[in-house]
């Protein structure tokens, strides 16, 4: 039998779409918060995430770092990305997408006052290009809440992540980029909100963790 | 042979593509490079920047259009098997080719960067430089010191590795010059033989001994 441990920060970061990738593929898993920075050196990359996996037929451990990379390997094995190579290219483009959105905003966040407006623009561009490529698919998927077919998909677990990050995390560090994101946030991508939490596979989750209803949800 | 030809847009540099040229080349496939005028071009790409990569079928008709240059390069090399069809396999592969794409990120966040932020981003990229040196150094080691970090052929990580130590062999005014030098491949043996196994490779000769094919790269830029 095959068993996880997720090392990371306690907070949503880049390690939300993992929790949610192992949740969904229902294997056991658990996780751990190393004191940091002292378990620097100890990490086999020097930086948190890290995935370990475990194997109770005495092979060695498998130890996996780099975000995207564990999120890609684990959306592989379990099913959540397609075996074909240009419709796991499709998702994947979502995923790295968010990425760049994320990198403006700490770019936001650490540039002189002066500099402030031409990196919000930047971001404004690319949260709009994010936002717009997400709601086409959900429409040509027939707004099932699902980004593909009817099931959940890595895709649907990064969105949910990424709407999660600015919802809970970043609204920790600035206020205007959460209230952006709101009143840009289409109805498709509300619906992806409520139909990854609804879906079996990540009900009992998202009932530990907090639901996104109250951000994306109407008053 | 392959039935398709793919169309590369970026910009006439180096940038973040020449690890996509190197595997364009050595994949074998049909490829050109367009330089679209910029920012005029903006809205007509799919998230309104570059690289986009273009993949039509022989009688020219767009089948794919990818943007994201990991994304683009993880696809060409799968599809051509320069990156394994197992999960794991290609899982080992990848986390060393993010590690080198997060110590370039780092790099370019620096030369934009100011006062503080700057003082935080040196730290940052000399603990993940030398970090990076040893992990890399250990994989080369770990595959028999052979020139290659898997097997005995080459493979999307070399190309990746060849493409960023090259990189810092040769960097810019703006570069972080105190700490470059932990990048540098000719005082490592087991990269600078990474390095030579790479030049050598039959596959990238298209590469290394154009005159000026589709952008000044690497090879034609530090010969």
């Amino acid at each position: 039998m095959t068993s996880y441990i997720f090392r990371y920060f306690n907070t949503i970061g880049y390690g939300e779409t993992t929790r949610l990738l192992l949740t969904a593929a229902k294997v056991e898993w658990t996780e751990e918060h190393p004191e940091w920075p002292q378990e620097k050196p100890n990490q086999p990359f020097g930086r948190l995430p890290v995935l370990i996996e475990q194997s109770d037929d005495g092979s060695p451990d498998l130890v996996l770092s780099e975000s995207t990379t564990i999120e890609r390997y684990l959306a592989r094995t379990y099913g959540f990305l397609p075996m074909d190579p240009r419709q796991a290219a499709l998702q994947e483009q979502f995923r790295d997408r968010q990425n760049d959105v994320l990198l403006t905003f700490r770019e936001y966040m650490s540039v002189p006052d002066s500099a402030k407006e031409g990196v919000y623009a930047k971001f404004e561009d690319l949260l709009d290009r994010v936002i717009s490529a997400h709601t086409e698919l959900l429409r040509e998927n027939g707004n099932t809440g699902y980004s593909f077919g009817s099931t959940l998909s890595y895709t649907d677990m990064a969105l949910y992540t990424f709407m999660k990050l600015f919802f809970i995390q970043i609204v920790q560090y600035s206020e205007a980029m959460p209230k952006l994101f709101k009143a840009k946030l289409t109805p498709e991508l509300a619906k992806l909100a409520t139909t990854v939490e609804a879906d079996p596979l990540l009900v009992t989750y998202v009932s530990q963790k907090g639901s996104l209803a109250e951000y994306v949800l109407p008053k | 042979m392959s039935q398709h030809r793919y169309v590369l847009r970026y910009f006439d540099i180096q940038g973040l593509c020449e690890t996509l040229r190197l595997l364009l080349t050595a994949s074998g496939v049909d490829w050109t490079e367009e330089h679209p005028e910029w920012p005029k071009e903006k809205t007509n790409q799919p998230m309104g920047h570059l690289p986009v990569l273009v993949v039509s079928n022989t009688d020219g008709k767009p089948e794919l259009v990818l943007s994201e240059t990991l994304v683009i390069e993880r696809y060409i090399a799968r599809e051509y098997g320069l990156l394994p069809a197992d999960n794991l396999a290609a899982a080992r592969q990848e986390q060393l080719r993010d590690q080198l794409h997060d110590v370039g990120s780092t790099h370019i966040e620096y030369m934009h960067s100011t006062g503080e932020r700057s003082a935080e981003l040196v730290t940052k990229f000399e603990q993940d430089a030398t970090c990076l040196v040893s992990m890399h150094v250990a994989a080369l080691r770990h595959n028999g010191n052979n020139g290659h970090y898997f097997g005995d052929a080459l493979s999307y990580v070399d190309l990746a590795a060849y493409a960023f130590f090259k990189f810092f062999s040769n960097a810019g005014p703006r570069s972080l010059k105190s700490k470059i030098g932990l990048l540098d491949y000719t005082r490592i043996p087991e990269v600078s033989k990474l390095m030579a196994a790479v030049e050598a490779s039959s596959l990238l000769e298209p590469y290394f001994t154009a005159e000026k094919v589709n952008g000044p790269r690497l090879a034609t830029r530090f010969k």
